[in-house]
């Protein structure tokens, strides 16, 4: 059998069980050769594959699943198991390893937000969960801060929900009225310069008996804030499981007191209500779990000293190269990771940053880093983020920018 | 009744005990040790989820169906490369689209995901203002039409849209009923036998309005025709499901049809952002993994696997031919079930002293795990997601069950 072949049942108990040393080496040997083999799957079709030094972009495919999460999504997808009951066990795993009240999985954390919204407008009352996005006679008003509005508030439109925007805690106190539902708060390092923080926020909405939604797709690392956020009172929390829990990039998770969870829950997929067009399998349900256990028992502070050198290898490799110049970005309280901004004098080497980009990206391997010119706030220069690197990957990145400064400058 | 409820206890005596012992001709223990130690699902245990063997059928309940080996192995070589989401979604609707022969293809979250984006598609016609609005569809197309007999729980992924389904049950009814507020016709394949329009009244009425007509064939595979037929036979688009018959991941499902609504609904879509399609994301592992069982389903010898099947169903059946009273029968269903041989069995519940419930039950208790089909004419069991050797301990398990039960009658 295939599946045996590739990582044993043995084996793959065993990496459940002794996690970092097992997951650093096993992921180390998977990776290194990884980008100079032919991607057939993909060449075939004439896609692009890359090296992502850029971010867990849904568009660039949000992440890399670690082997063993591979391996466990391979094994669960040879088994017939009833749906129902695995989302059961699994959120109950969730829950235990969070310390959330209740959990499940949700097809990524822009659907955790939908089914939010259909907990807090419909709940579990059939008649209206039938009804939605016709929202008439139901709590249908989402508070929230002007400043968190982002693509993602589709995901509460489209139950029927209206958003309704406040800036102050004075403006959530006179916006608050019978028809509404909840309170919406968005993390994120695109939403900065809130005038209401989360602990407010919760403190406010349960004054008013109101639950809190919270927005936190991207907000691990740190580990922390996979139980932190549940801690501080927030009613339901939604992460996305495609990056950096390196779970399936179609995979969510909607965590948070049990009240609200059960609610969202008896809308979700597989039952016939508005969420059931989007649809978790197995494999995604095993897979998340076993990539939120994996992630919980890592060395975290062993992946930063490893971003860093990623870093620090690319800095010292493109040192005394003409005109260019290397600074790490300083970390703020929403970015999770280090940051390379790589400078040149564009106009004496007459390579402008857009061309540095475009020529990566056109390379071979090709690769995908970013103008940080775009950034909120924005920085200077190339910009380079190690936390999807494979190992080995860092040293192609020197060595194309080498070759694409030089072409330049001589 | 024989419970094997602490499975991994019994499976350690069975090895232990030495597979040499022999429990009459059908050596039970023999069979569950070796099929426990191939499939014991560990993954699954670990949670405490019980793996079953699916007589029942392709049902999402049942977690649809079990995805091929080579499928797998395209869905891990899927995860371990960065590629434009957007690039892959377009290369491969294309090569699915090439493959059923329509004009254009898109991977769904699932089947009830593309009668969604369906209906994105006709309602907002790809317009960029319309897509960000929606389900607030004031001023646009919002209205889709139905037979009234094809209502059902997936037609709220119609309504989610922000639409109104209006009901017809005759050919007049559909004529008067499409006006300007009409955005699409919904017909449901498997529910045509139930109502007095057929396919041609839905599909002859759409062309002369100039109203796209969609098809729900979610569970039209096999036959492995209908990839084409149905497009072909002048249905706009067609949604199927990516994790029943194709044998893809569970979570998947196509679109396929005519090139501009497909255009439209994938721009409904993940992985672009302000869309209602983006709480229906798809990864790139089931994107790759739906591709591979397309091919495979494509070239698939499916004569052969009918006959495996009916394989499967004749030895079950002979299997239990000594219980008292016992009758079976293979068969095929008529239009609106699944084109695949079923075994229905039947036997006098007073007799033998346990109901068709009762038995299914005790089935679904037991270690390994069975489920299967009653209603009031017997069990029913469906041959097409049982492997190789799982038809005989559904045999076994069920004349164990029946036989212990008639023993006390």
């Amino acid at each position: 059998m295939k599946r045996k072949d590739r990582l044993s049942r043995r084996n793959f108990v065993q990496a459940g069980v002794v996690l970092p040393a097992a997951a650093s080496s096993a992921a180390a040997a998977a990776s290194a050769p990884r980008i100079f083999e032919s991607a057939s799957v993909y060449e075939r079709l004439g896609v692009r594959t890359f090296i992502n030094a850029v971010g867990t972009i849904t568009t660039f495919s949000g992440t890399l699943m670690s082997p063993q999460v591979r391996a466990a999504m391979d094994e669960a997808s040879s088994n017939f198991v009833l749906i129902h009951e695995l989302q059961e066990k699994a959120g109950k795993r969730i829950a235990e390893l969070t310390g959330a009240e209740a959990a499940f999985v949700t097809a990524g954390a822009s659907c955790a937000l939908c089914l939010s919204a259909c907990a807090v407008t419909a709940g579990d009352d059939r008649e209206k969960m039938r009804r939605l996005p016709d929202v008439t006679g139901m709590k249908d008003e989402i508070i929230i801060q002007k400043i968190h509005h982002t693509s993602y508030d589709h995901a509460f439109r489209m139950v029927g929900a209206k958003l309704v925007d406040v800036e102050t805690a004075a403006d959530i106190a006179k916006a608050v009225n019978e028809k509404t539902a909840a309170m919406a708060f968005v993390r994120s390092h695109h939403v900065l310069g809130h005038k209401v923080g989360l602990e407010e926020y919760v403190e406010i909405a349960h004054k008013h008996n109101l639950p809190v939604i919270l927005d936190a797709a991207a907000e691990v690392p740190p580990v922390e804030n996979l139980s932190r956020f549940v801690k501080m009172g927030v009613d339901m929390v939604a992460f996305s499981g495609g990056k950096n829990l390196r779970g399936p990039q179609c995979s969510g998770i909607l965590m948070g007191k049990k009240e609200w969870i059960d609610k969202a829950y008896a809308n979700a997929a597989p039952a016939n209500y508005l969420p059931r067009i989007a649809k978790v399998g197995k494999e995604e349900i095993i897979g998340l779990v076993t990539a939120l256990e994996l992630y919980m028992r890592k060395d975290h502070d062993a992946e930063r000293r490893e971003w860093y050198a990623k870093l620090n290898r690319i800095a010292e490799g493109l040192q005394g190269l003409p005109t260019v110049y290397t600074e790490f970005i300083p970390n703020n309280d929403f970015s999770h990771s280090p940051r390379l901004s790589v400078q040149w004098d564009e106009e004496k080497l007459g390579l402008s940053l857009k061309d540095m980009v475009r020529k990566l990206r056109e390379g071979s391997p090709s690769i995908e880093a970013s103008d940080m010119r775009s950034f909120n706030p924005p920085w200077k220069g190339l910009g380079l983020f190690p936390y999807l690197l494979q190992a080995g990957e860092e040293t192609i990145i020197t060595n194309r920018i080498t070759e694409i400064v030089r072409e330049h400058a001589s | 009744m024989n419970s094997f409820r602490s499975s991994w206890d019994r499976r350690r005596f069975l090895l232990a005990a030495g597979l040499a012992s022999t429990v009459g001709v059908l050596r039970p223990s023999n069979l569950y040790a070796a099929y426990l130690a191939d499939r014991h699902g560990e993954s699954y245990r670990a949670l405490g989820v019980r793996p079953l063997i699916n007589a029942g059928g392709t049902y999402t309940t049942l977690t649809g169906s079990v995805i091929s080996p080579e499928v797998r192995d395209a869905m891990a070589e899927a995860s371990r490369y960065f590629v434009p989401l957007i690039d892959l979604q377009l290369a491969v609707g294309e090569r699915i689209a090439k493959i059923a022969g329509v004009e254009a293809a898109m991977v769904t979250c699932g089947a009830t995901s593309s009668i969604a984006l369906a209906t994105a598609a006709c309602v907002t016609q790809g317009d960029p203002e319309k897509i960000q609005r929606i389900p607030d569809t004031t001023g646009m197309k919002n209205e889709v039409i139905m037979v009234k007999s094809h209502r059902m729980g997936f037609d709220h992924a119609a309504r989610s849209i922000g639409t109104k389904i209006i009901e017809v049950e005759t050919p007049e009814e559909l004529e008067k009923a499409i006006n300007e507020k009409t955005a699409m016709l919904l017909f449901v394949h498997i529910f045509e036998s139930r109502g007095k329009i057929n396919r041609n009244h839905f599909i002859a009425a759409g062309k002369r309005h100039n109203v796209p007509v969609f098809n729900d064939a979610a569970a039209e595979l096999p036959p492995a025709t209908n990839l084409s037929a149905i497009v072909g036979e002048g249905f706009d688009l067609v949604g199927f499901s990516g994790g029943k018959g194709l044998r893809g991941p569970q979570a998947s499902g196509i679109l396929l049809g005519r090139k501009d609504l497909i255009d439209a609904a994938h721009k409904n879509n993940n992985p672009f952002s302000d869309t209602i399609g983006r709480a229906m994301k798809v990864g790139k592992e089931e994107i790759m993994g739906l591709l591979k069982a397309v091919e495979i389903y494509h070239q698939r010898d499916h004569d052969a696997d009918q006959k495996q099947w009916r394989g499967f169903m004749e030895r079950i059946a002979k299997m239990v031919g000594d219980v008292p009273s016992i009758q079976s029968e293979v068969y095929i269903p008529g239009p609106g079930g699944h084109p695949v041989p079923y075994l229905r069995v039947k036997w006098d519940q007073r007799k033998v002293g346990l109901t068709y419930s009762e038995c299914s039950e005790a089935l679904q208790e037991g270690e390994p795990r069975v489920d299967l089909n009653t209603s009031d004419n017997g069990l029913e069991l469906a041959s097409y997601n049982l492997f190789p050797g799982e038809e005989r301990i559904v045999g076994m398990r069920l004349r164990e069950v029946l036989l212990a039960a008639a023993k006390k009658a």
